[in-house]
This record gives structure tokens, C-alpha cells and sequence, in this order.
């Protein structure tokens, strides 16, 4: 339909969009205040790494390690029992397995203001506010939906039979889940660790309504830098770039991984 | 070593899979489990697997109930329908997987085991590739070599020859029956292709519904099935059923009105029918190959009109619709010159005729 270099310029084109902003926001953290507030946009200046310095001497790094500590240890949990939930539901007959699936399931459609009052008088009460345990438990309640939901089509995935011929061959169920399935169920699983890593370290509404200053993750310290006599963009942008930094280098290290878990059930 | 099942039973929630079925295989057998989709074959597979428990019943192999046993402590092999190799892993690892996972061989001597049985197979060059990249043809092969590498007491197959094309099939056929020559080892293989069976067992078990209809070797099943679902299952083309009334004169009658016809039957064939049959009405089965067109009037039975003629080179099908009605196929001479929309005669070798009786479906046996 179109040309190759028509799609390579509309390609193009979609990429500028999608990467403009966060062009703007690293010209924006190596800038000064001056060049930060100016109606007029300056397109070429020295560049000053005067934010960022100021970034790490307050508190956020702490913020930032906050974050770093509740989503990793709450994707790796998320992790363990979503994908044993998942296999058992893509395996084992289990009475009213769809039931439980949809039950699981229905525990991501409600949104989340509804569940934020309830969550907070139970926090309250057992003491789990501004904890690094509630804000992991919390992400775990939210995301294992999900978890188990992709996991359970990745394995569904996979073909019974190779279990069994481990079975056959000499190893247990378990064993065979471990040395077989895992493994040809891992570019799926990483793909499905990958994005609620995203979700979980983006997170704002539950943070917000759960932490105070101790567990605070970056998400709600970023409106820190909104200060009294102005908006410190500089900094915040500087934030901004070292909170996005990790995720997507990340990303970039298990980018084939993501992309065949992405497409892995789409070509038969 | 001797494998066997005892009056095993299985359903899954109210469908009943397999319904007392008991069978035996020895060393030196190749017993095939034979039926149509549906009919229990390989869930009675998977029971003996022990991938599958039965509701009730035993399995044994040896003097040895298994029924408790995992699969990975019967000492049995398995070849699935789709060959379940481990995508990720060299035809190398494959094969010598179930000996790594037992730990109870160098890793040397494994080596030295899976170089041998693959040059056994023929499939040495391609013990550094992955499974993605072999035809189905080889990956059949290695699914062998993994099965047999570990010299078990039996081997499992799951319609082995479902996924590979006509041509190779054959081929394939031929190796697995070498094969098994070789090695002896009491092997049990479903299949819904009654070609396969035919060729491949020393005995066929032909099932429906759950249930084990008749077990026998090849011939036996072919020439004295013990009702009509075995004797329409076997043969290619299948068997012609003519429904005919014994006529008390010497045969049976079989068509209606004008165009009833009496036909006599020889002796043997007579005499259980008349002896055995409840009531006058049955079933006549004739193969294909016991009855051939001419154009010879004078040297027919019964005569018809050719609606479709199939040559297909070593053989030649004529399809016949008798002047009593019933539409039969016959197979004539390769070479011979057929036209559609003839009248011919059909010649019936009568000796050959298999009686049924109508009500229950069972053959009635000559005595």
C-alpha cells in the first residue's frame, strides 16, 4: 500500500511523537532555571548537570531506593505465585477452575479509588501504614491478576506432552515443570515480570494513599519539587529521568525476550 | 517383559473412556490398540503410561502391579503423537536426556549410548541441531532413539504415524517394523489408521466405545471379525453389507419385489447360517476383492450398473449398483476397460461370504 519509504517516514514520524517528550525532559534536566522557565523554548545552550546534583543531595535518592525495594521484592512475589497459579490452571482439573479464574480476575476490574478507603482503615488498624510490608502486599494484591491471567496462557501454551515425556523419561511432575516447562515458558514469563515492573514502579494512586514519608516511593515525590514560589522543573526533570533510567535500561537488556513473550502464542 | 491390563475402567465425569478393557502384550509383540476417534485406545495408553489413573482395574508389567507407580518408575518409554521433543535443547540433549536425568551413566558412556543409537536410526548428523530445525520424519526418529536409548521394559506409542506425510509413512512402517524385529521389546501403539495396524502388529485389539471388540492377529481379524463394526473398521475399501432373508432352499433371497433375487451359498456358510441365525433376516459381508465385474453377463450373480470406476494403477475399483438395490464395491482386473453407466455381472466368490446376524451384529461362525 505504501511505499518503502513512505512506511520508513511514517515510522519515523511516529517515533519523533512518541519520543519527543522525553527528548524534553532531558534537555529539560540538563537545563538551567533560567532556560527551564523561558516562554521562548532555547534550543541550544550549555548543558549543566546543577539539578541532578541537587536531586541527590535531598531526599530522594531515598524515595528512588524506596521504589527499588517494594517493586522488585513485589514482582518476585508476584512472580512465584502467579506462575504456580497459572500452571495449576492450565494443567490440573480442578472443580470450578474457571470460577476461580474469573474470581481472580475480577479483582483488577474494580477501580482502584474503591478499594483505597478499605485498604487504608485495614492498614490503619494493623499498623502496615507508610511499611515497606504493606506497599509490597499491596502491589502484590494488584498485580497478581494479571500475573496469573498471562502466565496461564503462556503455559497453556505449551504442550502437555512434554511434561509427560519428562514424566516418562525419568523425572517428577515437579521436576518436569522446572527442567521443561520453565524454560520454554521463560520469554513469556520475563515479558509478563517486565510489565508489572512497569506497573507496579509508575504506581501513584495506592502510594499516595498508603505511605507517608518512610516507605514514600518516587511516584508522590515528585510533586515535591511544585515548591512554594515556583515549579522546580529542572529538578523535577532530572528526577523524572533518574526514575525512568532503570526501567528502561532494563528493558533494553531483555528487549528480545519481551518481544518474543510478546508474540509468542501469535505465530503457529 | 510381559506388559497387561485387567478390567480397567476410566471416565471422565460422565463420559465412560474406557469400559473393562484387559489386554496383554509379550516380548516379541506388537500389539496395536485400533479404533476410531474417541473409542478409549489412548486413554487405556496413558493409563498403562501411568499418566492417567483408572477408576478401577490393574495394570501390570511383569509379575509387578504398577498401579501406584509414576511413570518415571515403570520403566517404560513413551513416543508421543507430536514427538514432545525439548525445543530448547540439541537432538544431542534430547536423546540423551532420560539417561542424564537417572544419573546412572558417565557422562562419556552416555555419549558413547546416544552416538550409537542415532547411528542406529541413521540420524548421527543431526545430533547438533535443534528440534525446529528437522522434518517430522527425523524428529520421529529422534523420538525413538530417546525412547530406546534407555532400553525399557516396553515402549508406548501414540499414533506414531499420524503426523508424517503417505509416502514416508510407508517408509516409516517398514523401520518401525525392523525395528521392533531387533529389539523385541513388548511394544503397545494406538493408532486410528487400520493400515497401520494391519501392517504393524503382531496382533490387533479393535476398540469402540471403551470397549476391546476383538483382539487377534492381522489375518484373523481381517477374515473372521467377530461382528460387523470390526469387519467395516478393517479393509480398505470396507466390506460390502448386503441385507438378505434366508430363503430355506438353499440360500437367501436378497433385494425386494421385482428384482428379488435368490442366491445359494456353499455349504459351510449355509449351515451356520441357518443354524445359528435367530430369525431369517442378516447381514452378508463380501470384500472388495471377492467380487469382480464382467461384462460377461451369463458369468455373474447378480448383476448392476457401474456408477464410479477408480483406477489407481495396481488396482481397479468399480463401484456397482445392483439391480436389487443395494450399491457394492467390487474390484476388477487393473488393466481392465470399465465404463461408467454399464450394465455388468458381478462375479461373487460365494466361500468367502461372512454372515451376520442382524439384531445383535455378530458374525455367525461356521462350524
Amino acid at each position: 500500500m505504501l511505499s518503502s519509504t513512505g512506511r520508513y517516514a511514517l515510522l519515523l514520524l511516529a517515533l519523533l511523537i512518541a519520543l519527543f517528550p522525553l527528548f524534553w525532559l532531558v534537555r529539560t534536566s540538563i537545563s538551567t532555571r533560567r532556560i527551564a522557565l523561558a516562554e521562548e523554548p532555547v534550543w541550544l545552550f550549555k548543558p549543566t548537570f546543577d539539578a541532578y546534583r541537587s536531586v541527590f543531595e535531598s531526599d530522594y535518592p531515598r524515595y528512588l531506593m524506596n521504589s527499588a525495594v517494594v517493586v522488585t521484592a513485589s514482582v518476585a512475589m508476584v512472580m512465584i505465585l502467579g506462575t504456580l497459579a497459572g500452571y495449576s490452571l492450565a494443567r490440573f482439573p480442578i472443580r470450578g477452575k474457571e470460577d476461580w479464574f474469573f474470581y481472580v480476575i475480577t479483582t483488577r476490574m474494580g477501580p482502584p479509588v474503591a478499594f483505597a478507603l478499605p485498604f487504608y482503615i485495614i492498614y490503619e488498624r494493623t499498623d502496615l501504614l507508610d511499611s515497606y510490608l504493606g506497599m509490597i502486599v499491596m502491589y502484590v494484591v494488584v498485580n497478581l491478576a494479571f500475573a496469573v491471567w498471562m502466565t496461564r496462557s503462556f503455559f497453556e501454551d505449551i504442550p502437555k506432552s512434554q511434561e509427560e515425556s519428562a514424566m516418562v523419561d525419568g523425572l517428577s511432575r515437579l521436576q518436569a515443570f522446572l527442567r521443561v516447562t520453565l524454560p520454554q515458558a521463560a520469554p513469556g514469563l520475563i515479558a509478563t515480570a517486565i510489565f508489572i515492573f512497569i506497573i507496579a514502579w509508575n504506581e501513584f494512586f495506592y502510594a499516595a494513599m498508603l505511605t507517608r514519608d518512610s516507605a514514600r516511593t518516587f511516584t508522590t515525590a515528585l510533586p515535591q519539587f511544585v515548591g512554594f514560589s515556583r515549579i522546580r522543573w529542572e529538578e523535577m526533570a532530572a528526577a523524572s529521568v533518574v526514575s525512568v533510567a532503570p526501567v528502561m535500561v532494563f528493558a533494553a537488556l531483555v528487549r528480545r525476550n519481551l518481544v518474543r513473550g510478546l508474540t509468542f502464542g501469535a505465530v503457529k | 517383559m510381559k506388559v497387561s491390563a485387567d478390567r480397567l475402567e476410566k471416565s471422565f465425569g460422565d463420559v465412560v473412556a474406557v469400559d473393562g478393557v484387559s489386554l496383554e502384550v509379550e516380548d516379541g509383540e506388537f500389539l496395536v490398540l485400533l479404533g476410531p476417534s474417541g473409542c478409549g485406545k489412548t486413554t487405556t495408553l496413558r493409563i498403562m503410561a501411568g499418566l492417567e489413573r483408572a477408576d478401577s482395574g490393574h495394570v501390570y508389567i511383569g509379575e509387578q502391579c504398577v498401579d501406584d507407580l509414576p511413570p518415571k518408575d515403570r520403566d517404560i518409554a513413551m513416543v508421543f503423537q507430536d514427538y514432545a521433543l525439548y525445543s530448547y535443547m540439541s537432538i544431542f540433549q534430547n536423546i540423551a536426556f532420560p539417561l542424564k536425568v537417572r544419573r546412572q551413566l558417565s557422562k562419556v558412556e552416555i555419549a558413547e549410548r546416544v552416538r550409537a543409537t542415532a547411528r542406529q536410526l541413521e540420524i548421527e548428523h543431526l545430533l547438533d541441531r535443534r528440534p525446529t530445525e528437522t522434518s517430522g520424519g527425523e524428529r520421529q526418529r529422534v523420538a525413538l532413539a530417546r525412547a530406546i536409548i534407555r532400553q525399557p521394559r516396553a515402549f508406548l506409542l501414540d499414533e506414531p504415524l499420524s503426523n508424517i506425510d503417505a509416502k514416508l509413512r510407508v517408509l516409516m512402517r517398514a523401520e518401525l517394523k525392523v525395528l521392533h524385529r531387533r529389539l523385541q521389546t513388548a511394544t503397545i501403539c494406538v493408532s486410528h489408521d487400520q493400515l497401520d495396524a494391519m501392517t504393524l502388529g503382531t496382533r490387533i485389539a479393535i476398540m469402540d466405545r471403551g470397549q476391546v471388540r476383538q483382539i487377534g492377529t492381522p489375518l484373523e481379524t481381517y477374515t473372521r471379525p467377530v461382528d460387523l463394526f470390526v469387519a467395516s473398521f478393517l479393509g480398505m475399501p470396507p466390506i460390502n453389507l448386503i441385507e438378505a432373508q434366508l430363503n430355506g432352499s438353499g440360500g437367501v433371497d436378497i433385494g425386494t419385489g421385482l428384482d428379488r433375487t435368490a442366491v445359494k451359498l456353499p455349504p459351510p456358510v449355509l449351515d451356520a447360517a441357518e443354524r445359528h441365525a435367530s430369525q431369517p433376516d442378516v447381514i452378508l459381508g463380501i470384500r472388495p476383492e471377492q467380487l469382480q465385474p464382467t461384462y460377461h453377463l451369463e458369468d455373474g450373480i447378480l448383476q448392476g450398473d457401474v456408477y464410479v470406476v477408480e483406477p489407481i494403477g495396481s488396482d481397479q475399483y468399480a463401484y456397482v449398483t445392483l439391480a436389487t438395490g443395494e450399491r457394492v464395491i467390487s474390484r476388477a482386473e487393473p488393466r481392465a476397460e470399465l465404463t461408467v453407466d454399464t450394465r455388468i455381472a458381478v462375479k461373487w466368490n460365494l466361500g468367502e461370504t461372512l454372515v451376520f446376524d442382524k439384531v445383535t451384529g455378530l458374525r455367525i461362525a461356521p462350524s
